[in-house]
């Protein structure tokens, strides 16, 4: 490789406060193609997507693998081709998350077939949908009260 | 809607220039070859209205007000529960 280029340190820190982007659209927000990742340290793992488009719209996110610890994911190659990478470390994976509020509780709850993968490198993110098995989509899809 | 059979390796035409092949078929996928020109914006329809519905309702008005804090009280929350 000819490059003069110093690659920076790769991590999904590399991704806060930039945008990311849906070619494909969010499934549901076809005209918010654009989103920003949002998180205060004190927030992780888990992280805000603000849509830019729509700074009324926003949702909060988890890192798969701090949400649950089993957590493994298989995707067909070619979505990956069409995020920039087949190098499995260039990849985010967060589910999208449920905020409910019920008699002063909290309750947050993942979607677990349906996480959203973002390539760090190139910001090119998409919602894949998976098959998990019954006790695994029931372990993922776990509820945390506030 | 117009509705074509295909086998693998056969391909149809849109206008001029707009080549779509059938590459591989199994159970539950179609692998599908496009070839067109680059001013040509192809994407996938995503189908999955249970995922259009879950992203409906997870989506959150931003209103600072109400979402502010959530998440990090949801980080110590998580961090307990190990």
């Amino acid at each position: 490789m000819h490059s003069n280029l110093i690659e920076e340190e790769i991590s999904a820190d590399t991704i806060r406060d930039k945008i990311i982007e849906f070619r494909d659209g969010l499934p549901g927000f076809p005209a918010s193609r654009q989103f920003v990742m949002a998180q205060r340290p004190e927030e992780k793992p888990f992280v805000w997507m603000h849509s830019v488009s729509d700074p009324g719209l926003a949702f909060a996110l988890v890192d798969a693998y701090a949400w649950t610890k089993d957590f493994e994911l298989e995707v067909d190659d070619s979505e990956l081709e069409e995020l920039g990478s087949l190098d499995p470390m260039d990849y985010a994976v967060y589910f999208i998350l449920r905020i409910q509020k019920k008699n002063n509780r909290t309750t947050l709850q993942a979607k677990p077939n349906a996480p959203v993968l973002v390539n760090i490198r190139t910001r090119q993110a998409r919602q894949v949908v998976v098959s998990l098995d019954p006790s695994q989509e029931k372990a993922e899809a776990l509820c945390l009260q506030l | 809607m117009l509705v074509l059979s295909r086998k693998v390796g056969e391909a149809i035409k849109l206008a001029d220039d707009i080549e779509i092949t059938v590459l591989a078929v199994d159970n539950l996928r179609v692998r599908l070859g496009i070839r067109a020109p680059r001013h040509i914006d192809v994407r996938r329809i995503m189908p999955d209205a249970q995922v259009v519905e879950a992203n409906r309702e997870a989506a959150v008005v931003a209103d600072p007000a109400v979402s502010n804090g959530i998440l990090s009280k949801a980080a110590t929350a998580k961090n307990q529960e190990e």
